[in-house]
């Protein structure tokens, strides 16, 4: 029986979000409160990790992670300069590393994705803005097939990943379009066991890069938002957010 | 508020793309008839599929890529009829006990190949700025097998063929926003695909072939649709539940 590890991030979105969306469905743009709600597809390309103390001995290399997440999103917004948002979804995951000359490789899926996230436009000069974002969360429940040198192996291997992440970012707002970038810390942890070739447990190679996107929206009911991370993970995310 | 009948497919599309496009090219608006030309890349990370007859276990992994153009012929803008013309390629991985009862993994990837499609899409009801729609589509291809491998071990693929074919049926509502429609749709999917012609097992009870059904027939669709309502729009959507996919999609009103 044995134990690894893997990695993850969410997406970010733009950290001006709070502030993107001026009128709802239902709820008057007086207020100084509004509920929105979303959903974000997230194709993580590739993530690069590296193997914990613990797992030193087993001499795992070159180890990635690559996969798909859909992620629904609930958001409370405040003055439109906070949002507070739960995000729950799922998705599948597939992960691979040598190991003493041995590719172990194997999937994570029927999980459950979850995550908390805080947003806030911190200043802004004209249509200038900067924006601070925090997220915390996790992946449960994953579990999937496993092979090593291309033979399966007879039990599912399971796995369980944390993360923490704090970036800041500015954006410029043209007409409907809002285009930022920024940088984010990441620091994630994951754990792999019931694998032949021993536990392990993994963590980011890289912790720090930068992110940017572009919402497109006219203000009014409905935001469009496509984003790129780079360097502490390959990603793309596209999401869409409704104000009520 | 108006009637009208559709019926739809693999990516789906806004259940009120019929009347996103008010103004083309060349056809006036005022024709009850015109025609629509685009692209359509729909990328399927797992269909999740199951074995079926010679096996039961799950397919651990199935991915398909697509790259198509569209023709569509509109009607009165309230339905559309159209066909996808293109390729596609399959990745599939599962596993099978070979008669020593031990477990083999198996890994197969196609050649990009023709793949076809046919579908309709109506609006049934059209009331301010909701829409709601129906669809269905039916999409096949049969592909020659580039290369297979049973325990990381090549196998021979000369006469070896894969084929799939689905149909799908949904029901969505979409709602106008400016620039924006997105939608929501609940499908009907009923997926199969065969491989077939090899001389080797590659699934239980010491099988030359393997058939594959998706597990979930029921799935959801998100997408938005964005237009000025001349010319040109441009549909992105995600699928999930029964599948894990994102289709984007533009299309030229003529």
């Amino acid at each position: 029986m044995g134990v690894s590890g893997l990695l993850f991030s969410a997406p970010i979105d733009n950290p001006l979000m709070p502030y993107l969306l001026e009128e709802g469905f239902c709820i008057e743009d007086t207020s100084w409160t509004s509920p929105q709600c979303g959903f974000s597809l997230d194709y993580l390309i590739q993530k690069r990790l590296r193997s914990c103390h613990s797992s030193h001995s087993l001499q795992l290399r070159k180890a990635t992670i690559k996969g798909v997440s859909e992620i629904g999103v609930v958001i409370w917004n405040i003055k439109e300069r906070f949002n507070i948002q739960i995000n729950v979804g799922s998705g599948q995951f597939s992960w691979n590393w040598l190991q003493h000359n041995t590719r172990v490789a194997g999937s994570a899926r029927n999980g459950l994705l979850w995550g908390c996230d805080a947003k806030w436009t911190v200043l802004n000069i004209r249509d200038t803005f900067l924006s601070l974002d925090a997220q915390l969360g996790g992946w449960d429940w994953m579990d999937g097939p496993s092979t090593v040198n291309g033979m399966a192996s007879g039990a599912h291997s399971q796995s369980l990943l944390r993360y923490w992440q704090i970036g800041g970012a500015v954006t410029q707002k043209i007409a409907m379009f809002a285009p930022y970038l920024g940088f984010a810390v990441n620091r994630t942890r994951m754990k792999v066991w019931n694998l032949p070739t021993g536990t392990g447990r993994m963590h980011a190679r890289h912790e720090i890069g930068p992110f940017g996107g572009c919402s497109l929206s006219t203000g009014n009911r409905f935001l469009l938002n496509l984003e790129w991370r780079g360097w502490f993970e390959e990603g793309l995310s596209l999401a869409a957010h409704v104000r009520f | 508020m108006c009637l009208s009948l559709h019926l739809f497919a693999s990516p789906q599309g806004s259940p009120a793309s019929p009347r996103v496009l008010h103004k083309g090219f060349f056809i006036p608006s005022k024709c009850w008839v015109n025609i629509r030309g685009g692209y359509e890349g729909d990328f399927v990370f797992d269909a999740q599929m199951q074995q079926d007859q010679e096996g039961s276990g799950a397919v651990d992994q199935y991915s398909q890529t697509t790259n198509a153009g569209i023709a569509t012929i509109n009607l009165l803008e309230r339905l559309d009829l159209y066909g996808v013309f293109g390729s596609s390629r399959v990745f599939a991985q599962w596993r099978f006990i070979d008669m020593a009862q031990r477990v083999r993994n198996a890994q197969m990837e196609t050649l990009h190949h023709f793949s076809w499609g046919v579908g309709i899409r109506a609006i049934l009801i059209q009331h301010c700025n909701w829409s709601l729609g129906l669809g269905g589509r039916y999409s096949a291809s049969h592909n020659r097998v580039g290369w297979l491998t049973v325990d990381g071990t090549s196998a021979p693929t000369n006469s070896a063929r894969f084929r799939w074919s689905e149909w799908e049926a949904n029901l969505g509502v979409a709602y106008h926003i400016d620039l924006f429609t997105p939608y929501i749709a609940v499908n009907y999917l009923d997926k199969k695909a065969i491989l077939n012609r090899l001389s080797f097992f590659v699934a239980d009870q010491a099988a030359e072939s393997d058939h594959f059904h998706n597990r979930r027939p029921v799935g959801m669709n998100l997408g938005c649709t964005i237009s000025t309502g001349k010319f040109f729009f441009l549909n992105v959507e995600a699928r999930v539940i029964n599948e894990e996919a994102v289709s984007v999609s533009g299309e030229f009103r003529f």
